[in-house]
């Protein structure tokens, strides 16, 4: 288990080597040269060249991609357009924010896609069956920028229930900083109007997230469950006179690989479903300020930003892959 | 065909997929015949005018009729995103075959670059790829092409695993056909159909994308006529209360891909009829 935990950590550096790749070629497809957005906007000429050839853009386009690498293991990522600031700082600031909003999102989406998915997986009634049907259906086709527009519109503009859909905080109340996360910092400093306001902020966009990625989790969770429960594993069991307690520990235990593969899916997921819902609540998160890099052409902004999210998403699989080698035994070689 | 039919008449609920993107689909070939205004004809005097009267969806905040734009936008929004699907089969399903079918190292190689394709955020990649080469219709088509053609490598692999080492394939080497030949005639008509039934889900995925792309700016370019951009031109006025220009457009979207979705899920059950009884196909 352990040779193959260490052998799946190690295809991540390849893994990121390639999405490193990935963005070096969109950096060499901007319309200005890559030292143009690496010296920032207000460089003079003599920067410029010095700049150029720090990047080594008169060698051979493979020595380019080491010096790019280099510049990447360094913590070198550039010079935001919009800002004048590393986009290394300007990322790392606004991350808490980031997942703070799509780990509330994916701990709820669990929480009340896993007891559905079961629910109805066992319930064999009409409606309840149609329900979710038809939830499946429309969650997955409306789009979430739509549900968190739609949101807003009833919630806020209509029934004056939720806060205005700008930030994640009253600014007059925002906590002492230590992991950044408003909601997080609130409640660990005791300061109860932070959380109060913090919440209130977070629930539309939360809610978005919900109503369009919980009902993936359902889906899974009911299909495996259902397979499991007309399973001749059960059926034996059943045969063997086994209590419907016992069952349906087994169902349940055996239903937990799939669960655990699409829990960490939606959380891959949900990191680039917050660029859109992020824009979407004027979040002022990682995902929103990949869409101001797009508007202002801030170009080693946007990188910084694919470089990160995409990294994100790949260590969330590999902790998936290494989950599932220490929840089902039948891995195990 | 002969399944399709049989399914429809015994669930004619399952037709309402089909109705709504034929309705879309002949509303977009057909604008220009329908639409009560031109999609780019700018009203100064009727700026965000509400649903009703002569602008029966209203007018957004550039005073341009909200209907008319709808039907226009679907010239855009169907057309990339069918002409992207069609592309991301053409190149995953070859790609997939011989991935499935041949066991030399080039095979592991599409499969791994394929795989990872699948494990970042598809949105993101898209986003990166069509601001940096600039938002145009063509530009966003060739993202998502490319973009969307692993789950057809995924899908085409998986059916030739299963099917490489049946009796017919074994069979026909056997009588001498070239690999070439059992490919086309023997593993390919056998191994796709559920290639076919995720054409119409990518298809729904594409509008998706599409919308997604042009709301964040990095798809088509107002004022050209397009569902996403026209949510996002349209939202900022949701919280005054205009809520006609973001809101009509996004149900179109929202019905658009539920309509591609229910199809995708008839076909499904066509080609593998113990999806119908909630059982997924191993």
């Amino acid at each position: 288990m352990i040779r193959y935990i260490l052998g799946r950590v190690a295809i991540l550096p390849v893994q990121v080597l390639a999405v490193l790749l990935f963005t070096f070629i969109l950096s060499r497809l901007t319309k200005q040269s890559p030292a143009f957005y690496m010296a920032g906007p207000y460089a003079t000429q003599e920067t410029l060249a010095r700049v150029e050839s720090q990047l080594g853009l008169d060698k051979p386009i493979y020595v380019q991609f080491g010096v790019y690498v280099a510049n990447v293991l360094r913590g070198n990522f550039g010079v935001s357009v919009i800002t004048g600031r590393s986009t290394l700082a300007d990322i790392t600031d606004r991350l808490p924010a980031t997942l703070e909003l799509i780990t509330i999102s994916l701990v709820l989406a669990v929480a009340i896609g896993l007891p559905l998915g079961i629910l109805t997986a066992f319930k064999s009634s009409r409606i309840a069956g149609g329900l979710t049907t038809a939830y499946g259906l429309l969650a997955g086709s409306f789009p979430d920028f739509v549900v968190g527009i739609l949101a807003v519109f009833v919630f806020y503009t209509t029934l004056h229930w939720a806060t205005a859909p700008v930030g994640r905080i009253d600014a007059s109340v925002i906590p002492t900083k230590l992991t950044g996360s408003y909601f997080l910092d609130g409640i660990l400093t005791g300061n109860l109007a932070a959380v109060q306001s913090s919440a209130a902020h977070l629930v539309l966009p939360v809610l978005t997230m919900l109503v369009v990625y919980t009902g993936g989790i359902i889906k899974i969770v009911r299909t495996s469950v259902r397979e499991l429960r007309t399973s001749e594993m059960v059926f034996y069991a059943k045969a063997c006179g086994f209590y419907e307690r016992t069952r349906l520990w087994y169902v349940l235990r055996n239903a937990l690989p799939p669960i655990v593969t699409i829990t960490g899916v939606t959380y891959g997921v949900l990191i680039g479903a917050a660029v859109l819902v992020e824009t979407v609540f004027g979040w002022g998160g990682v995902g929103q300020y990949s869409v101001q890099a797009i508007a202002f052409s801030d170009f080693p902004a946007l990188q910084t930003f694919v470089i990160f999210a995409t990294t994100f998403s790949l260590v969330v699989y590999i902790v998936v892959d290494i989950l599932q080698v220490v929840i089902n035994p039948r891995l195990r070689y | 065909m002969a399944e399709l039919g049989q399914l429809l008449r015994r669930q004619p609920i399952r037709i309402i997929g089909f109705g709504i993107v034929a309705i879309v689909a002949l509303a977009a070939i057909a604008a220009p015949i329908i639409a009560p205004f031109d999609p780019l004809l700018s009203d100064a005097n009727n700026i965000l005018q509400p649903p009703g009267g002569s602008s029966f969806l209203g007018r957004d905040s550039a005073g341009m009729d909200v209907l008319s734009r709808i039907i226009y936008g679907g010239r855009v929004d169907l057309t990339i995103s069918l002409v992207a699907t069609f592309v991301s089969s053409a190149i995953g399903i070859p790609l997939g075959v011989l991935s499935g079918y041949s066991r030399r190292w080039l095979a592991e190689i599409i499969g791994r670059v394929f795989d990872l394709m699948q494990s970042v955020p598809v949105f993101i990649l898209a986003m990166a790829i069509v601001a940096v080469r600039g938002p145009s219709i063509v530009n966003v088509i060739v993202v998502l092409a490319v973009l969307n053609s692993p789950i057809f490598v995924r899908l085409m692999r998986s059916q030739t695993y299963a099917l490489r080492d049946r009796a017919f394939i074994e069979a026909a080497k056997v009588a001498g056909f070239s690999d070439a030949g059992i490919i086309l005639r023997h593993l390919i008509p056998n191994a796709i159909g559920p290639a076919i039934a995720q054409m119409s889900i990518t298809a729904g995925y594409g509008i998706l994308l599409t919308a997604g792309l042009s709301f964040v700016g990095a798809g088509v370019r107002p004022p050209t006529p397009e569902w996403g951009g026209m949510v996002a031109s349209g939202a900022g006025y949701i919280v005054t209360g205009q809520w006609w220009p973001a809101i009509f457009p996004s149900l179109v979207i929202g019905l658009t891909v539920v309509g591609f979705a229910l199809i995708g899920e008839t076909l499904e059950i066509v080609v593998d009829p113990r999806k119908a009884l909630g059982v997924a196909a191993g």
